[in-house]
């Protein structure tokens, strides 16, 4: 068995999803994340006597149970004791046979942000998964792979999906993001001749290196190039584009148990690791 | 291309979505290639894990988005995905992955500033095995300047040009990139045989047999050189053959994805909603077959007519994006539109002005 390293991705109040509070409340009042099962249970009020719980667990983590939240989550989704995590696949041999990395944090970023159109929160957590399928185990997480039905992953990897069961406890979280889509037209910025902002950038700038060469550098949040044209400066402003800006970082400081303390580590993979 | 020309709608109904959710994938795409920024690998960072495979993995993971911003795009508009797709294109050949290749021979080509890097790419150097002069490792002599793409620390180079699907794809770009001023018959036989047993590895979104792949590039291979006419009929029937069979495996796995609705209503589906290597292969084939001077490929007539439109329709995209494109010498400029730093110029800087502004390279 192992620690995995993992991120879900939680759709924001523009996305049907949390608001800001619940947000902060999955860590900071010790809930964590649920199951949707669980969600809707907390929704309606419903409580549970210890041994029906017991025995709801039982039937609901099965193998056929899993299959059903992976492959029809909208008709078992609401009652699903399942919860899926994303830890991204970015392999070197995964990647030369099918030329696509997975990385973690799109795929939770698509979730939540409801594919960059509405604010939504990602959260680092670790799980435990086993070497072997083991839907009926409480305490271990699930490497999911999706061979039968999609075709395009390497049949030697997953596809990055680690799915929980009932719940993430808080100590298990890190830390949260909230990500926020800010579709931006360049036209927007400020015009560079006009700004004392920028002298001493525009045209005055030190400069090395051949005629065409271009850098990025960050004007706020938002990357615009500037190339070198004859010992002078210019910018390009390129095109409107979209851009995720991670406006929030809030870390665990309630209770987060480090994993290392605990087990040997596989991290998740990603361009951001966990640790910094 | 004679017959008429499908409409976004048109794919957006044959894809059972609406145009306003594809175009949303290129949105989210396009944002996902920004947070991948094409910038030199964090030392830090790499040493830190003592992984260095950090370095490339930023830009696997920006490729990756940046094919995916393409393939939606195809749907919509050729032209702004054409510039994704030669941003992918370039972010592969920069980790030294021969898809980029392929990727640009299929889509790009034409003489512009970057087919000179993409063609000076060690390719085949690295598949003589004179991993030396690719990698730069430690010798007697000291190495010859490396490659701009080469920089010390970076793991894939050599080896990926050898693995074996990246070789099949290095294979079709190498035989239907028809600007290149290489023999690529010769370049043909140095690539490795593929070994019996492994005919079977599967390649591409739908995952078929890699001999398949390797045989197409072989009969454009033929297709280029051998001016006998008697081939000609054949060859142009196997070919379609070959696109036939991928095109109903691709036509299949969308209408697996559909049985899925929950991620389908959003295009989330982990298929390709456009096969590129399909659309890749057409668009290779009609281009070799134009050069022949006997024809084009049309996906509207004869046997490829006779496919179901779903499963015809990467095959059209593919052959309407590479007949639409502008790009010759005077198409330098049209640059991509996701951030980037153009490829090549190795060793050059630019120093900013301090504080002024936070530069995205962490050396500065």
């Amino acid at each position: 068995m192992f620690v995995q390293w993992c991120v879900k991705g939680i759709g924001g109040n523009g996305n049907n999803g949390i608001d800001e509070q619940q947000a902060a409340a999955i860590v900071d009042d010790g809930i964590g994340m649920l199951c949707r099962w669980w969600q809707q249970a907390e929704r309606k009020g419903t409580t549970f006597v210890p041994a029906e719980l017991r025995r709801e667990i039982r039937k609901r983590l099965t193998l056929d149970k899993l299959e059903r939240h992976l492959h029809d989550y909208q008709t078992a989704g609401q009652e699903s004791a399942f919860l899926s995590l994303s830890a991204g696949c970015v392999e070197r041999e995964a990647f030369l046979a099918t030329n696509l990395a997975h990385p973690a944090r799109v795929t939770a970023l698509e979730f939540a942000t409801h594919g960059a159109q509405s604010t939504g929160y990602l959260y680092i957590c670790w799980v435990v998964v086993a070497m072997n399928p083991a839907a009926e185990v409480e305490g271990l997480a699930e490497e999911v792979r999706e061979l039968s039905s999609y075709r395009r992953y390497s049949p030697f990897h997953a596809e990055g999906e680690v799915t929980a069961k009932l719940c993430v406890p808080s100590n298990q979280i890190m830390y949260w993001e909230r990500w926020t889509p800010y579709p931006y037209d360049p036209a927007d910025l400020p015009d560079p001749d006009a700004l004392p902002y920028y002298e001493g950038y525009n045209g005055w700038v030190k400069a090395y290196g051949p005629i065409g060469q271009s850098d990025w550098v960050e004007a706020g949040a938002i990357p615009i190039r500037i190339i070198l044209e004859q010992a002078r400066v210019v910018v390009d402003r390129g095109t409107p584009k979209n851009v995720l800006k991670r406006e929030r970082v809030e870390p665990n400081q309630r209770d987060f148990t480090d994993p290392i303390r605990i087990l040997n580590i596989r991290e998740m993979i990603d361009d951001e690791r966990p640790y910094p | 291309m004679s017959g008429h020309i499908p409409e976004t709608e048109d794919w957006a109904n044959l894809l059972r979505t609406e145009p306003t959710v594809i175009q949303r994938r290129v949105e989210f795409f396009e944002a996902c290639a920004a947070l991948y920024p094409e910038r030199p690998a964090e030392p830090d960072r790499a040493d830190r894990t003592g992984d260095p495979r950090a370095s490339w993995a930023v830009l696997a993971q920006r490729a990756t988005m940046l094919r995916q911003a393409g393939q939606f795009q195809m749907l919509v508009e050729l032209e702004r995905s054409r510039s994704f797709l030669l941003e992918a294109a370039l972010t592969y050949v920069k980790i030294g992955v021969p898809y980029g290749y392929f990727l640009f021979a299929s889509f790009v080509s034409q003489d512009t500033p970057e087919a000179i890097l993409v063609r000076s790419a060690p390719w085949l150097d690295a598949l003589r095995g004179d991993e030396e002069t690719v990698v730069g490792v430690e010798r007697q002599q000291p190495p010859p300047p490396p490659p701009w793409f080469v920089e010390p620390g970076r793991p894939m180079r050599a080896s990926a040009a050898r693995h074996p699907v990246q070789q099949a794809y290095l294979m079709l770009a190498l035989a239907g990139d028809l600007q290149a001023r290489v023999d690529t018959r010769q370049a043909a036989e140095d690539l490795a045989p593929l070994p019996p047993a492994s005919a079977t590895i599967p390649i591409g979104p739908q995952r078929g047999p890699i001999a398949e792949y390797r045989r197409f590039a072989s009969l454009l291979e033929e297709l280029r050189y051998l001016p006998d006419r008697e081939r000609l009929n054949p060859i142009q029937w196997e070919l379609e053959t070959l696109l036939i069979d991928h095109a109903r495996r691709f036509e299949e796995s969308i209408a697996t994805a559909w049985e899925d609705t929950y991620h389908w209503q959003a295009l989330r589906a982990p298929i390709d909603v456009v096969d590129l290597d399909l659309a890749a292969k057409a668009a290779l084939a009609d281009a070799v077959l134009g050069q022949t001077g006997t024809g084009r490929l049309e996906p509207l007539q004869g046997r490829l007519e006779t496919l179901p439109p779903l499963a015809r329709m990467p095959i059209e995209l593919g052959i309407r994006l590479k007949r639409s494109n502008p790009r010759g010498p005077e198409g330098f400029g049209a640059g991509p539109t996701v951030p980037s730093q153009p490829p090549g110029l190795p060793g050059s800087t630019i120093q900013l002005a301090p504080g002024t502004f936070t530069s995205l390279r962490p050396s500065m």
